[in-house]
């Protein structure tokens, strides 16, 4: 099997895996408190990295900030997602809902950036719409089951 | 002062995850409007050690808030929240060399299939279930996922 078919798969694995440790973290602790230790094990994988790899550390201020940005947009909405999570959302809905957060990218990099939309992607912003007003069609609780909350 | 009664039906109709869980859509299109910027500017290793700067001010906040001390098994929750951002950030190093190895329009869509290992999983271990409308909105996703990815 070729190298890229397996990183793929590992990545498409370890991300998949994120959104159950993520509810199992909000099942027993705040999300605030989750978030932190998230925080952490970033801040763990980039001292790892930065060691690991030989880097070109010569980087513009400008670059730097926009890519602290980065890490700021994606932090709070990391943030927003356990909470989600916290709220009661399941793992099985809020992240493929929270996955379709490339309708936005794509609509304003059309709005912002001067983007033409292909047609594949007026498509994907369709059925994105479709999905996210499937994926909010919760049923009624159950009075005697709640199967998320299951702490391990 | 009470609601109006539309009010209540519709935070009754959407609750607040769904809210929060559009929040993140918008918060997460906006980084990925920044990815755009930051992508010729810098390596993939350099933005991912860099990454954390960003993450350090909302961490902060957090650490403050009264939120922080809620919980009833800090020490189970906090392990899996430390697992969720080492299999994020070792995710995100197998996806950079993924990217180094093949073409961006194979690797982008096929790993943003990544919430269907998160259905199956939620299935396995939280013994989550999911309602056929929200089974088909799952498929939907997959589909929108993918077209916006290539």
């Amino acid at each position: 099997m070729q190298n890229w078919i397996v990183l793929s798969s590992v990545a498409l694995v370890l991300w998949g895996l994120t959104g159950v440790t993520q509810k199992l973290s909000t099942n027993n602790i705040s999300f605030q408190r989750s978030f932190v230790w998230f925080g952490v094990a970033f801040f763990a994988i980039s001292v790892v990295l930065a060691f690991a790899r030989p880097l070109q550390w010569d980087v513009a201020p400008g670059v730097v900030m926009l890519a602290t940005l980065g890490g700021l947009l994606n932090g709070l909405g990391a943030l927003t997602s356990f909470a989600a999570l916290e709220a009661g959302g399941k793992a099985s809905v809020v992240i493929p809902l929270i996955s379709l957060y490339p309708l936005v990218t794509v609509a304003g990099a059309c709005l912002f950036l001067g983007e033409g939309l292909t047609i594949r992607q007026i498509a994907g912003i369709l059925c994105a719409l479709v999905a996210v007003a499937l994926l909010s069609q919760e049923s009624p609780p159950q009075a005697l089951s709640s199967p998320h909350k299951k702490d391990l | 002062m009470s609601a109006a009664p539309g009010t209540q039906v519709a935070s009754r109709r959407f609750p607040a995850w769904f809210w929060l869980s559009l929040l993140t859509i918008v918060l997460w299109g906006a980084w990925g409007l920044q990815s755009k910027l930051v992508v010729d500017r810098i390596s993939p290793w350099m933005n991912q050690v860099l990454f954390p700067l960003g993450l350090l001010p909302v961490m902060l906040a957090m650490f403050v808030s009264k939120g922080f001390a809620g919980g009833h098994n800090k020490r189970a929750g906090s392990r899996w929240a430390f697992l969720t951002g080492v299999l994020g950030g070792l995710g995100n190093v197998a996806f950079y060399l993924a990217l180094l190895k093949s073409q961006v329009s194979i690797v982008v869509p096929l790993t943003g299939l990544f919430p269907l290992v998160t259905v199956a999983a939620a299935r396995l271990f939280l013994k989550e279930r999911i309602n056929r409308v929200q089974i088909t909105g799952l498929l939907i996703a997959a589909v929108a996922i993918y077209l916006l990815s290539l």
